[in-house]
């Protein structure tokens, strides 16, 4: 049964949809910019910090379980650009 | 595309919206947090003005809102916040109102946000699958029941 009953979209709810449409899009690049530029530098000793604490205090597997990751198990930096999830 | 996602996103910083959509009365505003592009389902955060009135109606989509400051007024009872209801399409709620106005958050499942005044349900709705409570007061807080759980001290109300 439907969780979304067939109807048809008025012209207003259309333009409606289009203008939200721009806007989020306008949105999703002012955060790509934040996060792509203004702060990469400190992202990517956020990400040293997060990998050195998860081989030395641990990595919370279940519940209040820590495990601590081995050298070998922390992934090398792909050589792509970060990519703001979208 | 599927529903976008943008993490992390700070909606003080953005200011309410008029909805301008028809079938909705005025004084309603929101702050759209994310949005199917094709399909029009989006989540919300919403304010209703002191005095707001829905008569009674439905959605073509099924429709989510939490209550997260004032009540509703619905059936002679009043509903505050922790408020949750889970309106399948097609499915009328009674008449609504909010005399100190509401905040909360509005996710459309499947479509666009639309409200149609009826009293009666659409033929295709299930009324059955009709979600009321107040997660504040009816429901336990517990652990979580599935693995990994969380932390210990996260509780959850499903």
């Amino acid at each position: 049964m439907p969780d979304l009953i067939k109807h048809e979209r008025s012209r207003e709810a259309q333009a409606w949809l289009k203008q939200e449409i721009a806007e989020q899009k306008a949105r999703y690049r002012k955060i790509e910019h934040e996060m792509n530029v203004t702060i990469a530098k400190q992202r990517d000793k956020w990400i040293e910090a997060f990998l050195e604490r998860i081989q030395t205090r641990g990595y919370n597997v279940h519940f209040n379980m820590l495990r601590k990751i081995k050298p070998e198990e922390i992934p090398k930096r792909p050589k792509r650009k970060f990519k703001v999830v979208y | 595309m599927a529903r976008p996602h943008i993490e992390p996103f700070v909606d003080r910083e953005v200011p309410f919206k008029k909805m301008t959509l028809p079938g909705f009365p005025k004084g309603m505003h929101y702050k759209m947090l994310s949005l199917d592009t094709d399909t029009g389902a989006c989540s919300m955060t919403v304010m209703f003005e002191p005095g707001y009135e829905f008569p009674p109606g439905m959605s073509y989509s099924e429709m989510e809102l939490f209550v997260m400051t004032g009540y509703i007024e619905m059936d002679g009872q009043k509903h505050g916040p922790g408020t949750y209801i889970c309106l399948p399409a097609g499915v009328s709620l009674p008449a609504m109102k909010m005399p100190r106005g509401i905040t909360g958050l509005l996710f459309y499942n499947h479509g666009e946000p639309s409200f149609v005044e009826s009293d009666q349900d659409h033929p295709l709705a299930e009324r059955h699958k009709l979600i009321k409570v107040s997660a504040y007061d009816d429901m336990q807080w517990s652990s979580t029941n599935f693995f990994p759980a969380t932390a210990p001290g996260c509780l959850v109300n499903s």
